[in-house]
């Protein structure tokens, strides 16, 4: 009978008595529950991260030896700042670059303690931005960080080598030694237009003379380096001090790259390739060698940048208010010659580039830093990181009118571009915004601290209410013994 | 009456029942004790949302079915889930009535599900489709299991046939 059965298991049950709780299941169950949240949490955070810098880091890795865009590839019409933890070109190379870039703010400068005072942006022809890092000193694009004619090569001094010419494409480096083997210490100057060579200014830090002042003085040499074999010939034994030079207006080669002009105080002198001097004129002190692509397309003509204003002890009005006014030099003699009658340019310095389709003038203008004058004692570099403000690049027509060709963010100082989008004349591309991954780790160092945030702010009170609640708690009362 | 205090009146009120349900399930005091000190565990991890529906019974038989299951299988492996084995030794209650021993035996011959089955029908007197919500199951299941264990107490413990013959079989039909 089934009612009997259920008899006989009620009986049976009835033999049991209550169950003495161990521990309080309340208590138990909300720490599991906690525990499990936290798992949860945790685990949600690792997907996150693992998402966040694993995935885009293999699926956004095709930018390694991308070509150039084959359409539209050109001088971006706009660009934006880099993120802080933008990836590096070694980390995820964009391909052949059009437009370096360097500044302020976190995207491109860091501190050494996490990150790199020296950040470079780099952007690819496919739109990536991605960055050149350089501890222990701010660096300056199309400065000491040049771009090859070709937007494929970076010259540049990561800090263990004489000289560091890094491919694009695949992110490698090849390191150069300067004469007498010396691993130490040089700065590009300019590519010869086939990229083939590169002038570069050394100088031997063992050999520092210190003024009266304590200003130290490095001698320095302009050298042409052979990129393909690695040969190096000093065609400028004495530059003068190396931190008194103005590094916009040191040399330039021919369209053809047989000649050099050079700058040594203020002589302006053309060379040969073995250095040789085929002439040499004093241009004065208000007179300078307009940039590294001052020559003319044709290669008969010099660009000089005439300055009027301030000269020398300016405060950051009087280098705001200068004004340059691009004059000609006959490439064969050195004598001032005729041509067209560019805009004159305000601003602290002016640094011509080369030429828009063969007739206009490209150039990068610097606005001078507010509030930064001329300091004594110490050198000044009209183009340097530390004396510019912002920059834009301008074409100068020969019509008598200026054209903005990009403009940047305030944030950004100093900027370079591909020799050969320029004399094309591609300018204007559209502009890609930086995306944030792939991303270096120091990504971490942004996410983190706000996830701690949290959990200390979230956490504590949960932790603190649950700590009084355990002390408050009744402990479990025993059910009846035996039921 | 917030969550803590509505769990702990609620394990005031049921433990003594979730005991027995659990002793029968198990057929070892230690065993039961365990089974309901995990049950309550799980139930207190969701209370909000267990009480939240109303009547916390359902999903409290469901989970303390399913752990019964569960541990049953890790222990058939050989893994002992009592960290801290009872300081006192309980007085075994069948002791002397022999027919609550007969039973005893020959659920402990039955199989988890079959048991279990056993016990939401006979003793906590649910329908087939409560037991098979209980259990997780189709009551095509709840069914099936029931014949097949009332066959199997008949074949081991004939002593038992008066109980669970003909009329338990009708039992069935609820």
């Amino acid at each position: 009978m089934s009612e009997e059965l259920r008899t006989a298991l009620r009986e049976l049950g009835e033999r049991m008595p209550a169950t003495r709780l161990g521990s309080d299941p309340w208590m138990v169950g909300r720490r599991q529950r906690w525990r499990a949240a936290w798992r949860t949490g945790v685990a949600g955070l690792v997907a996150v991260l693992i998402c966040a810098l694993g995935v885009p880091a293999i699926l956004g890795g095709s930018g390694a030896g991308m070509p150039p865009a084959a359409t539209g590839a050109g001088v971006p019409e706009r660009i934006s700042l880099p993120w802080m933890w933008q990836a590096t070109v070694e980390q995820d190379p964009p391909g052949s670059a059009s437009v370096l870039f360097g500044g302020g703010g976190l995207g491109l400068r860091g501190s050494d303690f996490v990150d790199h005072e020296g950040k470079i942006a780099v952007v690819g022809r496919g739109g990536d931005y991605r960055m050149l890092l350089y501890g222990g000193s701010e660096s300056t694009a199309g400065e000491d960080v040049q771009l090859s004619p070709d937007g494929r090569y970076v010259a540049h001094v990561p800090g263990t080598d004489w000289l560091t010419v890094t491919d694009l494409t695949d992110g490698s480096d090849r390191a150069y030694l300067g004469p007498s083997n010396s691993d130490c210490c040089a700065t590009p100057v300019s590519w010869s237009r086939d990229g083939a060579s590169l002038l570069v200014v050394e100088y031997d830090p063992e050999a520092t003379r210190y003024d009266a002042s304590g200003w130290g003085r490095d001698a320095s040499r302009l050298t042409l380096l052979e990129v393909t074999t690695g040969a190096t010939r000093i065609l400028v034994d004495d530059l003068g001090d190396r931190w008194s030079l103005r590094t916009a207006s040191l040399a330039a080669f021919s369209p053809d790259g047989s000649r050099i002009a050079a700058t040594v105080g203020d002589r302006l002198s053309l060379l040969d390739r073995d250095g040789r001097m085929l002439w040499s004129r004093d241009l004065g002190p208000q007179r300078k060698l307009a940039g590294n692509g001052a020559f003319t397309a044709d290669g008969s003509r010099i660009a000089v940048a005439d300055l009027e204003g301030c000269l020398s002890g300016c405060d950051s009005a009087a280098l705001a208010a200068r004004t340059w006014t691009v004059t000609w030099l006959d490439a064969a003699t050195g004598r001032d010659a005729g041509g067209p009658t560019l805009a004159p340019v305000r601003g602290q310095a002016l640094r011509a580039l080369g030429w828009r389709l063969g007739i206009d003038l490209v150039a990068v203008r610097y606005e001078a830093e507010p509030g930064n004058g001329m300091p004594e004692g110490t050198g000044w570099n009209d183009t340097g990181y530390w004396e510019s403000g912002r920059v834009q690049l301008i074409a100068l027509r020969p019509d008598g009118t200026t054209e903005v060709l990009l403009d940047p963010p305030d944030e950004v100082w100093s900027l370079d571009v591909a020799r050969d989008l320029l004399e094309a004349g591609s300018f204007g591309a559209p502009a890609t915004e930086p995306r944030p991954f792939p991303a270096r780790p120091i990504i971490l160092l942004v996410v983190v601290p706000p996830v701690l945030l949290i959990t200390v702010v979230v956490g504590v009170p949960l932790l603190w209410r649950r700590h009084r609640r355990r002390r408050s708690a009744p402990p479990m009362a025993d059910p009846p013994w035996p039921v | 009456m917030d969550g803590e205090e509505s769990f702990r009146a609620y394990v005031a009120g049921r433990i003594a029942a979730l005991s027995r349900a659990a002793w029968l399930l198990t057929g070892d005091q230690h065993q039961a004790e365990d089974l309901v000190q995990l049950t309550l565990v799980r139930v207190a991890r969701h209370w909000e949302r267990v009480s939240a529906a109303g009547d916390p019974e359902p999903y409290v038989r469901r989970t303390m079915y399913s752990q019964h299951v569960s541990l049953w299988r890790r222990r058939w492996r050989g893994v002992d889930l009592r960290a801290d084995p009872p300081e006192q030794a309980m007085p075994d209650g069948t002791a002397g009535v022999a027919r609550a021993l007969v039973v005893r035996a020959a659920l402990a011959r039955l199989a988890p599900r079959q048991r279990a089955v056993l016990v939401l029908r006979f003793f906590e007197d649910l329908t087939e489709a409560e037991a098979a919500a209980a259990l997780g199951c189709s009551v095509s299941t709840v069914k099936s299991q029931t014949r097949d264990a009332l066959a199997r107490l008949r074949t081991h413990a004939p002593e038992l046939a008066e109980l669970v013959g003909i009329g338990a079989a009708a039992g069935e039909e609820r």
